[in-house]
């Protein structure tokens, strides 16, 4: 009883700190203290090279939604559903799913353990004893950068895994990559797919943004402090995803 | 003539901390403007809390803290950051930004606080280095420096700014005789160049107590005394003169 009393007060101190560490980083932004040149160093390190891992992901992963679906495709005749199919399963699920674990397993954790190195080091608070409040230097800009790449990583990986299904269509089932597009534009998926993919996606950028910039910030016990909070941070972003994603398809339910 | 109270740059009033068990009890501390304190006492007395409490990075549960005038305790962030401003400060573990140069360390200050041009900084950045004896050592990164260096790195990096208030916890932790030596005749030296209230806790006081003006002996989170080294001397407390002297048996 007394271990379940522990872990429900360890839940609400940990989303307790997530929506502090979210609140200083947007009032910071909105004070217009968020730092510049740390932002464009973020989005470069954060953003820029996380392009190929979800380039690649994102491509495989189109190529073997269609290899999955190919053999009940053939048996029907319904090829032309192909185009359909993927983008369905691609911009309104996987797209956004996909590069949220991707961006959140490589630059989440990477976050998390920066900051959780700057906290059992003592350097943040040797940034405020130089009167430096760490929501503006270091919070906002890593926070703002991971949504906006996990919003565009999203857009790219919709696109490229799209592609990804377009050539194994054309390769495995002999689909061609018009009657593939046909079935993409042909008016069973809208704009509204792809708003409620982008809509996850911002979602998810927001969600691993907040959960690894807490669990960095709030790491204590030296380095080994350091690791629990990268595998928590990971852990917790993950479980995060999905409850969203669940949530965002609920509610967006007959909206997008 | 300037009063004793004009001259005060820091004042602790009956400060109380406390984490899973007290740590500070009702410490009560007096800086002027000009003096060198040195904070002492027995480990986990509270003396690193102290200084972080000081510096406004540690909210106490009671007492005050003035910083040239200003109340630290429940202060607001721009309150804060404004003594923040006037303060220096070297962590007991540096703390030096492991992602910049010596060089960025050493001007991230100057870059943050002043509106001096590129050229301005990095020529008081190779005084400040040359200082602290590290010249030509702008270019390397901290993780490639010993303990020693990092320590004078941070040194330079908490005077940069010629602050009114300069807080150091353990400046010569690990340093070679000669080497520590060299560093309090540093602090002595900052002490008279800048004109600041400097707080130092140093556990080596036989070269600690030569350049301080006064002592403030911590023991269980209180200040037991805070005087000149002789008076200290001459109190007779039992705890503070076998602190002083070195001996085993005691009540410490």
């Amino acid at each position: 009883m007394a271990l379940s009393r522990d872990s429900v007060s360890s839940v609400l101190v940990s989303i307790g700190g997530q929506g502090v560490i979210l609140l200083s980083a947007v009032s910071a932004t909105l004070r217009g203290e968020l730092d510049i040149g740390e932002f464009k160093k973020s989005l470069v390190r954060l953003g820029l090279h996380s392009i190929p891992v979800v380039f690649f992901t994102a491509l495989f992963v189109g190529g073997i939604m269609v290899v999955q679906a190919a053999p009940l495709l053939t048996r029907f005749g319904a090829e032309s559903l192909l185009g359909w199919g993927a983008g369905f399963g691609i911009l309104r699920e996987v797209g956004p799913v996909l590069t949220g674990l991707m961006i959140s397993g490589r630059v989440g954790s990477n976050n998390t353990a920066e900051l959780g190195t700057l906290q059992v080091t003592d350097q943040i608070d040797g940034l405020r004893a130089l009167a430096i409040d760490p929501a503006g230097y270091l919070l906002a800009p890593r926070m703002l950068a991971i949504t906006l790449t996990t919003f565009f990583g999203t857009l790219l990986a919709m696109a490229i895994a799209l592609v990804g299904a377009t050539l194994t269509g054309m390769v495995i089932m002999n689909v061609h990559p018009m009657s593939f597009w046909n079935g993409l534009t042909g008016g069973l998926l809208g704009l509204g797919d792809v708003l409620h993919g982008l809509t996850k996606a911002l979602v998810f950028g927001i969600a691993i943004a907040t959960s690894s910039t807490s669990f960095g910030m709030h790491a204590s016990g030296g380095p080994p402090g350091v690791g629990r909070a990268v595998n928590r941070s990971v852990v917790v972003t993950a479980v995060l995803i999905f409850l969203l994603d669940a949530l965002v398809s609920f509610a967006s339910k007959g909206a997008l | 003539m300037q009063s004793r109270t004009e001259q005060l740059m820091i004042r602790v009033e009956r400060l109380y901390k406390s984490y899973s068990e007290p740590v500070l009890r009702g410490a009560s501390l007096r800086v002027n403007k000009g003096q060198l304190v040195g904070l002492i006492g027995p480990p986990a007395s509270g003396k690193s809390v102290l200084l972080r409490a000081i510096a406004g990075l540690v909210d106490a549960d009671a007492g005050s803290v003035r910083v040239d005038g200003l109340e630290v305790i429940g202060a607001s962030a721009d309150t804060k950051r404004a003594v923040q401003s006037r303060i220096g400060m070297l962590f007991q573990n540096v703390a030096l930004f492991d992602f910049l140069t010596v060089e960025e360390n050493v001007a991230f200050p100057l870059r943050r606080m002043s509106e001096l041009s590129d050229s301005e900084i990095k020529t008081r950045v190779a005084q400040e280095l040359s200082a602290v004896g590290l010249a030509g050592f702008e270019k390397r990164s901290p993780s490639g420096l010993s303990g020693g260096q990092k320590r004078r790195v941070g040194i330079a990096r908490a005077a940069i700014t010629a602050p009114q208030v300069l807080l150091y916890d353990e400046p010569a932790a690990g340093l070679d005789p000669v080497t520590t030596s060299r560093t309090f005749a540093l602090l002595e030296e900052q002490r008279k160049r800048l004109g600041a209230a400097l707080v130092v806790i140093s556990s080596d006081i036989d070269r600690l107590l030569p350049v301080t003006t006064e002592v403030a002996m911590l023991y269980r989170g209180r200040i037991l005394h805070q005087g000149t080294e002789s008076s200290l001397r001459a109190l007779g407390h039992p705890v503070i003169d076998q602190f002083l002297e070195g001996r085993t048996d005691g009540p410490l």
